[in-house]
């Protein structure tokens, strides 16, 4: 995937560029809003990674002159500023996700790689399969090697957020987010337990493991 | 002394009060004067031209006599009028000057600046010179000089003689005369009058102005504690002073709470995060001289790691905290709980059942209220994280219904360790933990968080008892936030 990171903590940047090179991606950097927007322009890029506060020009600006412009390109916006109202600002400049610092690196490589894809997912599918599992998101049925899985509603929207995103790591604050639309951190795990009732039921009477556990991240669901 | 006495007077004009009070009795003495000049010039106008036009008349009816019986006729006509006319005036003048004839004692007017008309030219009364004197003469009962004002025309003969024919403004003037004295005097008593009320005014509207003066003077100085006076009134008395003594006083009351929570905020902020921050870096420091392997280093690089999560994490909670405390950020919209605390429970219940509890949500359809969807998830959320935390047995209920007076609650109960009562007040602090929770993960800010996101919900946060324990030896706590129904 090609990133382009516009920040202008320069040994943030470089951090955030090793993170995503380690995990296979290919990272431009610019260190103002003007530069930033220049690069985004020309293209080629599956995600932009925009500080909100940059110079020159800042993040809200060049992102709504972006979508005006007419590219799509899916945005992550980084900020200092956490809250709510902050977020619901990014989002309505055109912004896609939005990250509030300090953040660990495996949730800005989560991040962006769950906005690369999605730009790769095309036309919104009735079915999902990842393996040997599949989904009927019309009939709500989930099956794992052609056996019928039980599945309660809530685990139904978990499990199709891991499929949608198969083979790559979700983190606890996104699957909070996306899943269940909640912007704080519970002080409970919370999380964990759903996944892990929702493993127990994908995962129990099968040899293979799909639900693993990635270790300080968050979790992936492989094929 | 002297200044003493007289700054309250200085201070007492520069009032606004005393200002408009000066301007309007100076309006007031000005519209006054206007009217009475314009009242005082009609009516001498009037008077003027009734006497011109009896002037003139007389002056004709001369005249002709003057043409026809030549001036001796005249001056037999002008003695015989003069003699019996009181309000008429007549003098006749000889060609050097002198008087011939009359009842008063000269012509009104410098004789050397009429033009003479020519010797044979035909006496013409239309060419008579008018003009307004005044002269003195007697009051016929007391015999007092009186000095009277007239109007008259002289018409020079071609014979060298001329004749002066005037009528006294009569009766008329005086009484205008008395009617402009009077007004003048009236007038400057209302100004006087103005000047002692607008005066007497100005000092008791001073006197309250002063005492909020010298409150924000004393606020301003650094004592946050003073009020301004309050007096005590029936309900409904009060003046816009007693409203603004109020308002003011609130207005303290709220930043001097602001003032305070955010020096305890700074306080708390270095008290709670300098312990943890003190750890890590000995953590850190110890590990750096000691640990030799790669793993040994991972495993404190990760700890610290989450640490300092935890670090943050405080931070942005009391970041949040002030920010909702001075009134900024939540958005409030209509919102359906009933819904948002059906999806709270659906989060929370595993959790709660893996913790070994029994979990009872019932939830009352349809209850809406005007609400931040996403500050309220926050507090309901923090109640639970309190009981799943602090419940080793036993039970949580959570609870949303419809109250009396349109109120709604939503309530969390558990069989939990409860908070003692004298303790109540203290856990909704910030920072606050009580002893025996201070192992367990948690900033102390869950709670005061909650009461911050109901007061901005115009709503409040009540604890009690809640569920028996298991054994029957207590309660543990039941959680009741109490927030206005939407009023269609």
């Amino acid at each position: 995937m090609r990133v382009l990171i516009v920040e202008d903590a320069g040994e943030s940047a470089l951090y955030m560029r090793r993170a995503l090179e380690e995990s296979g991606h290919v990272v431009d950097l610019a260190g103002d809003g003007e530069t930033g927007e220049m690069m985004a322009r020309g293209g080629a890029f599956d995600v932009l990674v925009f500080d909100r506060m940059l110079p020159k020009k800042d993040g809200l600006s060049v992102v709504a002159d972006l979508r005006t412009a007419g590219i799509v390109t899916p945005v992550l916006f980084l900020s200092a500023l956490g809250d709510v109202e902050h977020r619901v600002e990014g989002l309505n400049a055109g912004g896609d996700d939005y990250l509030a610092k300090p953040y660990a690196a495996s949730e800005l490589i989560a991040r962006v790689e769950a906005l690369g894809r999605r730009q790769e997912g095309g036309s919104p599918s009735t079915h999902l399969k990842v393996g040997e599992l599949e989904m009927d998101l019309l009939a709500r049925v989930v099956r794992r090697e052609g056996k019928k899985i039980d599945i309660q509603p809530r685990e139904f929207r978990l499990l199709e957020y891991l499929m949608r995103n198969a083979n790559q790591v979700v983190t606890r604050t996104m699957l909070l987010e996306k899943v269940w639309d909640y912007h704080f951190d519970p002080q409970t795990n919370v999380i964990d337990v759903h996944v892990s009732r929702l493993r127990s039921k994908i995962d129990r009477d099968f040899d293979k493991p799909m639900l693993h556990t990635v270790r300080g991240a968050g979790y992936r669901l492989e094929a | 002394m002297i200044t003493k006495l007289l700054t309250p007077f200085g201070s007492l004009m520069r009032t606004t009060t005393l200002r408009v009070a000066i301007a309007f009795a100076g309006l007031f003495a000005g519209f006054a004067l206007l009217l009475l000049g314009f009242l005082y010039a009609t009516t001498v106008g009037r008077l003027g031209l009734e006497a011109d036009r009896y002037a003139r008349k007389e002056l004709i009816e001369l005249s002709n006599i003057w043409e026809q019986q030549s001036i001796n006729g005249l001056n037999m006509a002008v003695i015989q009028r003069a003699a019996q006319a009181s309000e008429s005036l007549y003098v006749l003048v000889k060609p050097d000057g002198r008087v011939l004839s009359g009842n008063i004692d000269s012509a009104p007017l410098d004789l050397s600046q009429v033009r003479r008309p020519d010797a044979d030219a035909p006496l013409n009364p239309n060419a008579a010179v008018a003009t307004g004197f005044s002269y003195e003469r007697p009051v016929p009962e007391t015999g007092r000089l009186e000095r009277r004002r007239a109007r008259g025309f002289f018409l020079a003969g071609p014979d060298g003689f001329g004749l002066f024919v005037a009528r006294d403004l009569g009766p008329g003037l005086q009484i205008a005369d008395q009617v402009a004295r009077v007004i003048w005097m009236g007038g400057a008593g209302v100004l006087a009058f103005a000047l002692i009320g607008g005066f007497l005014v100005a000092r008791q509207v001073a006197g309250r102005v002063h005492e909020l003066t010298m409150t924000t003077r004393a606020v301003m100085a650094g004592d946050l504690k003073r009020r301004a006076a309050v007096r005590t009134l029936a309900p409904g008395e009060g003046d816009e002073f007693d409203d603004l003594t109020e308002d003011l006083n609130a207005m303290l009351e709220r930043i001097d709470r602001l003032v305070a929570a955010a020096r305890t905020t700074g306080d708390a902020i270095a008290h709670d995060l300098r312990s943890p921050l003190t750890r890590l870096r000995t953590r850190l420091e110890d590990s750096a001289l000691r640990d030799q392997t790669l793993d040994e280093l991972r495993e404190v690089i990760e700890d610290a790691i989450s640490q300092l999560d935890d670090v943050v994490a405080t931070f942005n909670a009391v970041l949040r905290l002030s920010r909702l405390e001075a009134g900024e950020g939540g958005k409030l919209e209509a919102l359906d709980v009933s819904v948002l605390v059906t999806q709270l429970a659906e989060l929370f219940e595993p959790v709660i059942e893996e913790a070994g509890l029994v979990f009872t949500p019932n939830i009352q359809p349809g209850l809406m209220i005007l609400a931040d969807r996403s500050l309220l998830a926050q507090a309901i959320s923090n109640l639970l994280d309190n009981a799943v935390k602090y419940t080793q047995c036993g039970e949580i209920q959570l609870h949303a219904k419809h109250l009396p007076a349109n109120q709604v609650e939503i309530s969390i109960s558990d069989s939990g360790r409860g908070i003692p009562l004298e303790k109540r007040d203290y856990v909704v602090k910030r920072f606050a933990r009580l002893d025996n929770a201070r192992s367990l993960p948690g900033s102390g800010i869950g709670l005061s968080l909650a009461v911050a996101i109901a007061e901005l919900h115009g709503g409040r946060l009540v604890l009690s008892d809640g569920l028996t324990h298991e054994h029957g030896d207590g309660f543990g706590l039941l959680a009741r936030l109490i927030l206005p129904m939407m009023t269609p």
